[in-house]
């Protein structure tokens, strides 16, 4: 479904990403593992149309998406939840969902809500009212109903509870098990031992390591020892 | 006491006309970033619009349907040739742009018009007074206060109520972010822009026949849209309503108590705002 041939990606004049490939196929969860810096959310936003890609070339169900405009791509149905969120402070958590609502959606806003009662509790509050795991919640619901044709988190758990990670873990699964495939950055390596089915390690903007779920499990020392500091 | 409810009402209908001449203003400039020194030219052309249409047909009615669709293109057309290009510029380079063009714009009305002001009368339906009581008011500029109020309240509507008001909503906090939810956000901001050009020619149709057309009302209405939009907040809706009706308020009853100091009045309470509240009334901080 989605595939990057050796992209290569620039800030301004600093060359972020060297020749990265790797693949997604529908109802697959990749997480792309790394340090601080290593180039996760540059990869991220260079599939988006936020980043300049100078060289190589990332296909979305055989469809161009290199340097096309954000709005195209989303339109294409690659839903992105940035690492910081950026829920609409304005806007109540139901005009953030209803603004985003596609009707071609398998979610509809009543289905969110089912699915995130919390929400429902505070339809009516506004986006900057929200802690922590409910802004993430809301994100991640926003890109639900905008009719997601794969799903690209940005650090979904970080700086979140105990029990709001393992409720983000079910979505996930959720997800996944609806074929919607996904691309998920994600430092906490128990996260992606639970969901992922195979991993890409970056470091220096470069792909140092790969492998299965399983490799999660038998290689972590190795793992462990890129994202250290 | 008489004197007084009438100057309150006619500041009422002074500052519902305001609304309309600040709101695209205050608008754009929260979602674009943009600053429009050419807004007040869409206000002085919509009025000559009304001046060319009344005097072509005699029907006002005509004139206040057509004028704000023509201005709305215009303000579209601007966007698109010019306006768009002057996004990424610092504010003071889009000042020079938009002043240009206004500066264009006056200058083009002064050639086929002349600097001298045309008259517009207002339709025979609204021409003479109403009485309540022994209380008289012409009935052009109750139609002003109630048809403004109308408008006010259609495009309080329009941005609290639907989905292309809480987009233009969020456009103004994240921009990138409405785009990364797969909407067109050039074309909401070119939507935006004619829209509220569309209010500020209306607002000159409803002032033609107050108060004429003339080359230099553009000018003169861009100032009073900037105090607005400082007084009540850049981006505010309600903002640019609240400081409407002040500024309008403040003008009228000054000029029958202390006709020389009302604009002074005016500039006075701008500068309590900026030194109280330097966002104003209702900006966001």
């Amino acid at each position: 479904m989605l595939e990057l041939n050796s992209v290569n990606s620039f800030y301004g004049k600093s060359h972020i990403l060297f020749d990265v490939n790797c693949t997604l196929k529908r109802g697959e969860v990749l997480a792309i593992l790394g340090r601080n810096g290593a180039g996760k959310s540059t990869l991220l936003k260079s599939i988006m149309g936020l980043v300049d890609v100078r060289d190589g070339s990332i296909h979305f169900e055989g469809n161009e998406l290199t340097n096309t405009t954000s709005h195209r791509i989303a339109h294409q149905g690659l839903c992105f939840v940035p690492e910081n969120r950026d829920i609409f402070e304005i806007l109540s958590v139901e005009e953030n969902l209803y603004i985003s609502h596609n009707p071609a959606s398998n979610w509809s806003i009543n289905d969110i809500y089912s699915l995130f009662p919390r929400l429902k509790e505070r339809r009516k509050n506004g986006g900057g009212n929200l802690s922590g795991g409910e802004q993430q919640m809301l994100a991640i619901a926003r890109a639900l109903v905008n009719d997601p044709k794969m799903l690209i988190l940005d650090e979904p758990t970080e700086g979140l509870a105990p029990v709001i990670v393992e409720e983000i873990e079910k979505i996930i699964s959720n997800v996944r098990s609806t074929g919607i495939p996904i691309l998920l950055v994600e430092q906490n390596i128990s996260v992606c031992r639970k969901v992922a089915d195979k991993f890409i390690v970056l470091e220096q903007g470069q792909v140092v390591l790969e492998g299965s779920n399983q490799d999660l499990s038998d290689q972590t020392e190795k793992i462990e020892h890129y994202l250290a500091v | 006491m008489e004197l007084f409810f009438f100057q309150l009402l006619n500041g009422l209908g002074l500052g519902v006309i305001y609304f309309l001449l600040s709101v695209g203003l205050t608008i754009t400039f929260g979602l674009l970033n943009f600053v429009n020194f050419a807004h007040g030219a869409f206000y002085m052309v919509g009025a000559y619009v009304t001046f060319v249409i009344v005097s072509l047909t005699g029907n006002f009615w005509l004139a206040l349907l057509i004028a704000p669709l023509v201005i709305g293109t215009l303000a579209i057309a601007l966007e698109q040739s010019v306006v768009k290009f002057s996004y990424v510029l610092e504010h003071k380079y889009q000042i020079l742009v938009t002043l240009g063009v206004a500066l264009m714009l006056q200058e083009l009305v002064i050639m086929i018009w002349g600097p001298i002001g045309k008259n517009v009368s207002p339709p025979s339906s609204l021409a003479g007074i109403i009485e309540i009581g022994d209380f008289i008011y012409p009935k052009y500029r109750a139609f002003v206060i109630a048809f403004s109020a109308l408008i006010a309240i259609v495009v309080w509507w329009g941005l609290e109520k639907t989905k292309f008001g809480a987009l233009v909503r969020a456009g103004s906090e994240n921009a990138q972010m409405v785009g990364l939810l797969g909407v067109n956000i050039t074309r909401l901001f070119s939507i935006t822009f004619g829209l509220g050009g569309l209010l500020a020619g209306l607002a000159g149709v409803l002032a033609a026949p107050l108060r004429g057309a003339d080359p230099f009302m553009g000018v003169e209405a861009l100032g009073i849209a900037f105090i607005v939009v400082v007084i009540g907040g850049m981006g505010s809706f309600l903002g640019a309503l609240v400081g409407g009706l002040v500024v309008g308020v403040m003008q009228s009853v000054m000029s029958s108590v202390w006709p020389e100091g009302a604009s002074l009045m005016v500039y006075a309470a701008m500068a309590a705002v900026i030194l109280s509240r330097p966002r104003g009334l209702f900006g966001r901080a």
